[in-house]
């Protein structure tokens, strides 16, 4: 545990030293966020208001979704599969004695607490100087929710790690990316609120695992769900984070043995 | 300018010799380009499911939008932004110093060079899905109408271009941000909504976003029959103003520049 607390250091270094770069990132968020916010104010102030949706609910969804969005949100994906797999960097990794999954989550880490700084930054001045944002303050609620919290972070993470591997396979992963920025950003609540997704994908998008990344914390902490709601979201989140890691174990040894460490 | 014609004219050549030797990496790009193409349709049909209206504009007028969108923008990744994805690494690997002793002008090749023709499918979805959206709205467009949607479009790729490549100067400076990309994808996806909506933010951010506000807005109302003058004027006229800023701020970053791995 110490080798990977020392990996955590090395890169909450690298993070507060590019920090530059985890702002530009929190500004791709708070852009999304803050566009989809103008659409339902427009929409909400209208003669429409109510029926769908309320403004308050709406400003609290998009503000915890901006939070969310840089604290959960992984972005490993692209270094795992293009400088890693793709330019050959991973066989380094092989050579050291640690897991290549623990070095890549301690190394995700520092950056995630730093963009969710930001996020949660801006929150709280909103929060302060304009409205306040409707959040869960049961004390019997706060276990289950940070419990939510935590473990969205690691089913994220896994998800991505996942996507990262496909490239042991694929010669030019750039079409696989971008179809998988497509998914997520439509299943994982960023677009819209799933629950207000047409019946016919409501049901699935749901169910599937990238809801229980950012969608279902994001509830949570707004105080939607009953303390049995929250247990069995956590329930969820755990049964997929287990059929992840499993299938991350899968593909990661079928997966070397492609793999020709001289790059791609 | 002749010689740029038949550089851009080979350049073409060099971009369709790739797509044929790498015809797996073409058929993975037209799946990514036309996915990003169905998202941003598919975002304001699940954004308008359960809405009439918004901002005074109806359900299909907004669809027919983001088809304009989807076309003007496609145009735009064709041609432009897949250079401008590159431009962070072609500074950072220090390949920009092969280009300033090439006997071209460096503006037009960090530019140009590449030209991602699996775009072709995201314009010919985003015209169908547009062509359609007319009839729905039953709506009559003359050659004179579709004649002053191609100048107000061709003004708009102007000022995204300019303004794309006046943010992304910025990288001979910061060259680790590689993500100022992604962040001009963001910031340009605001393109898709009114004008309307985007005048609810406050005077200085609007301000800012007023470029992209007037991109897709224009050409759009040119199409309805709802031209402000104005607004068509402002459109032309931002776009000289980022031009010429976009081709000094260019020159002015180049004194900065500290070759190879900068």
């Amino acid at each position: 545990m110490k080798k990977f607390f020392t990996i955590f250091l090395l890169y909450a270094q690298h993070a507060l030293e590019y920090k530059a770069r985890s702002f530009v990132w929190f500004f791709v968020i708070l852009i999304d966020v803050g566009v989809y916010l103008l659409y339902w104010r427009g929409v909400l102030l209208g003669p429409q208001a109510g029926a769908i949706w309320t403004l308050p609910k709406a400003i609290s969804y998009y503000l915890l979704l901006l939070v969310a969005g840089t604290f959960l949100q992984v972005h490993i994906e692209e270094e795992v599969a293009f400088e890693d797999i793709q330019y050959g960097r991973l066989s380094q990794y092989l050579l050291r004695p640690f897991s290549y999954l623990g070095f890549k989550f301690f190394q995700e880490l520092p950056w995630r607490i730093m963009q969710g700084g930001f996020g949660l930054i801006t929150l709280v001045g909103i929060s302060v100087l304009t409205r306040r944002v409707e959040v869960t303050f049961h004390p019997e609620m706060v276990l289950p929710v940070i419990s939510i919290i935590l473990s969205a972070f690691i089913l994220c993470f896994f998800y991505k790690m996942i996507v990262g591997i496909i490239a042991f396979w694929t010669i030019d992963y750039s079409g696989l990316q971008n179809i998988q920025a497509i998914i997520y950003i439509l299943f994982s609540g960023i677009l819209i609120p799933l629950h207000l997704l047409p019946e016919a994908i409501r049901g699935f998008a749901l169910a599937q695992p990238i809801a229980y990344t950012l969608y279902y914390p994001v509830l949570a902490v707004q105080g939607v769900f009953s303390q049995e709601v929250l247990w069995r979201v956590l329930g969820t989140q755990w049964m997929w984070i287990a059929l992840l890691y499993g299938l991350y174990r899968i593909m990661w040894i079928r997966g070397l043995r492609q793999f020709t460490a001289v790059g791609q | 300018m002749k010689r740029y014609f038949a550089i851009y004219r080979q350049l073409l050549r060099l971009n369709l010799s790739t797509l044929l030797t790498y015809r797996v990496n073409f058929i993975n790009n037209v799946i990514g380009s036309v996915g990003w193409g169905a998202m941003s349709l598919l975002t304001v049909i699940l954004l308008t499911a359960k809405v009439t209206s918004a901002y005074g504009w109806k359900r299909e007028e907004l669809l027919l939008f983001n088809g304009i969108y989807g076309i003007i923008l496609g145009v735009f990744h064709m041609f432009i932004s897949i250079n401008m994805s590159r431009l962070w690494k072609v500074i950072h690997m220090g390949d920009l110093d092969g280009i300033l002793v090439k006997p071209i002008d460096s503006q037009f090749a960090v530019s140009l060079w590449w030209v991602n023709f699996s775009n072709v499918f995201r314009i010919l979805m985003a015209l169908g899905f547009t062509v359609w959206m007319i009839h729905v709205l039953h709506m009559s467009i003359s050659p004179m109408h579709i004649l002053l949607f191609v100048v107000l479009a061709a003004a708009a790729l102007v000022l995204l271009y300019s303004l794309w490549f006046v943010i992304l100067t910025n990288l001979i400076w910061y060259s680790n941000l590689s993500n100022l990309v992604l962040f001009m994808y963001s910031f340009e996806s605001m393109a898709r909504f009114p004008k309307e909506m985007l005048a609810q933010l406050s005077s200085s951010l609007f301000v800012i976003v007023l470029p992209l506000a007037l991109a897709i807005n224009t050409p759009t109302r040119a199409l309805l029959n709802q031209l402000s003058l104005p607004d068509a004027g402002t459109l032309f006229a931002l776009a000289i103003c980022f031009w010429i800023a976009a081709r000094r701020y260019w020159r002015f970053a180049l004194h900065h520049y500290t070759s190879a791995s900068s």
